[in-house]
């Protein structure tokens, strides 16, 4: 019943292919979207942890750090986006961002 | 043994919660199923021992990023989303079965690398391989119990219906396939003779009981990774302006304190002083 570094990959690689399938099963709302972009960064952080764990170095939770940094500047923008989109349009529905396809 | 109960816990609680996100048609839900998802994280970090970047998910994850999207969902004002489709609905049929295919073999595959390489590594207090079979076993045990639940009835009866279209798309499915397969196993036959120099360790980590792990975590981030953690900061600077600017909006119809007019307004250009005549008015 130990739990090693495998578990753990084992987890991370199931949750961030759940979030790759969220990101590609169109619900036809952004917001669902970048939900499911959370859900694989937060798999690339647990496979970043189980690593440095394993191999008792403490970059990983560095490189951690960052990544967590980054995710929440992504959302910031991509929630104002999202907002002043809804503003014009009126609609966040994934089909309805099409004007750029000529 | 306790450890382990912990771990199967979070883990099933964090991959059902994730799956609910996805699978929610109410938005809040899957808001509040994200916070579960970040709360359960949470807890597989505390039992690999990394209680700082824990305590972090929680209080910006669960405080502030999710509470983003909260706020978003309820101003925003959506109703309960239709059933799914596809993106790009023109090639519906391709990007379905493309999408489920691959997904099916990259997970498939990773599993059983993940779980055929190797034994089970275990941490040990002073960073030692130990292989063990058993841990094996329970690792398939895992893996099996978490493929069968994670795959709802809604999936397979769609699988049965791609399945159907499937001949459309079928050079590209085999060509991508081949494609991931090959770089897979290339990855595999090139980690074996990959060897790591003697220090490869640049930033050990100290004895929990000597030096907690958020000491630690500052003790090499402020040292070595100086500028990165400023160039973070950049990036989060940069990223509220960004928000700012996108959601400011000078509405015409609404008046608004104007300090700099307030101050340049003098007496002499506003007050003027007329003399009246007697009876008559202005």
């Amino acid at each position: 019943m130990n739990i090693g570094l495998q578990h753990y990959l084992v987890l991370s690689s199931v949750l961030f292919l759940i979030g790759i399938f969220g990101i590609l099963w169109g619900r036809k709302s952004v917001l669902n979207i970048l939900m499911a972009l959370e859900l694989t960064l937060l798999a690339t952080n647990i496979n970043l942890v189980a690593f440095s764990m394993y191999w008792k170095d403490l970059i990983g939770q560095i490189f951690t750090l960052f990544i967590l940094t980054v995710a929440a500047a992504e959302v910031a923008i991509g929630l104002a986006i999202l907002v002043v989109f809804n503003r014009n349009r009126g609609s966040i529905e994934v089909e309805d961002i099409s004007h750029m396809r000529g | 043994m306790i450890a382990a109960l912990a771990f199967y816990i979070f883990s099933f609680l964090l991959l059902g919660s994730a799956a609910m996100v996805i699978f929610a048609r109410n938005t809040v839900h899957s808001v509040l199923y994200l916070i579960l998802a970040f709360f359960n994280a949470a807890g597989v970090f505390i039992l690999l021992q990394a209680e700082f970047i824990a305590m972090i998910l929680v209080i910006v994850y669960v405080g502030a990023v999710a509470v983003l999207f909260l706020f978003v969902v309820m101003m925003l004002d959506l109703g309960p989303l239709k059933k799914p489709t596809f993106l790009l609905g023109k090639f519906i049929n391709f990007t379905k079965s493309l999408v489920l295919i691959m997904s099916f073999i990259i997970l498939y595959i990773t599993l059983f690398l993940i779980v055929i390489l190797g034994g089970n590594y275990i941490f040990n207090e002073y960073g030692i391989v130990i292989e063990e079979f058993e841990g094996r076993l329970s690792l398939l045990t895992f893996t099996g119990i978490l493929v069968a639940f994670l795959i709802p009835r809604r999936i397979y009866r769609w699988l049965a219906k791609v399945i159907t279209n499937l001949r459309q798309s079928i050079s590209a499915i085999v060509v991508v396939g081949t494609l991931m397969l090959g770089e897979l196993v290339l990855v595999v036959f090139t980690f074996k003779s990959i060897k790591f120099k003697e220090n490869f360790i640049t930033s050990p980590i100290p004895e929990a009981s000597k030096i907690p792990n958020t000491k630690a975590l500052g003790v090499v981030l402020y040292t070595d990774y100086l500028y990165l953690f400023q160039i973070a900061g950049l990036i989060l600077l940069v990223a509220m302006i960004g928000a700012i600017i996108l959601t400011y909006r000078h509405r015409p119809d609404v008046k608004r304190q104007d300090i700099a007019t307030q101050l340049r307004r003098k007496a002499k250009n506003t007050i003027e002083l007329k003399k009246i005549s007697l009876k008559k008015g202005i």
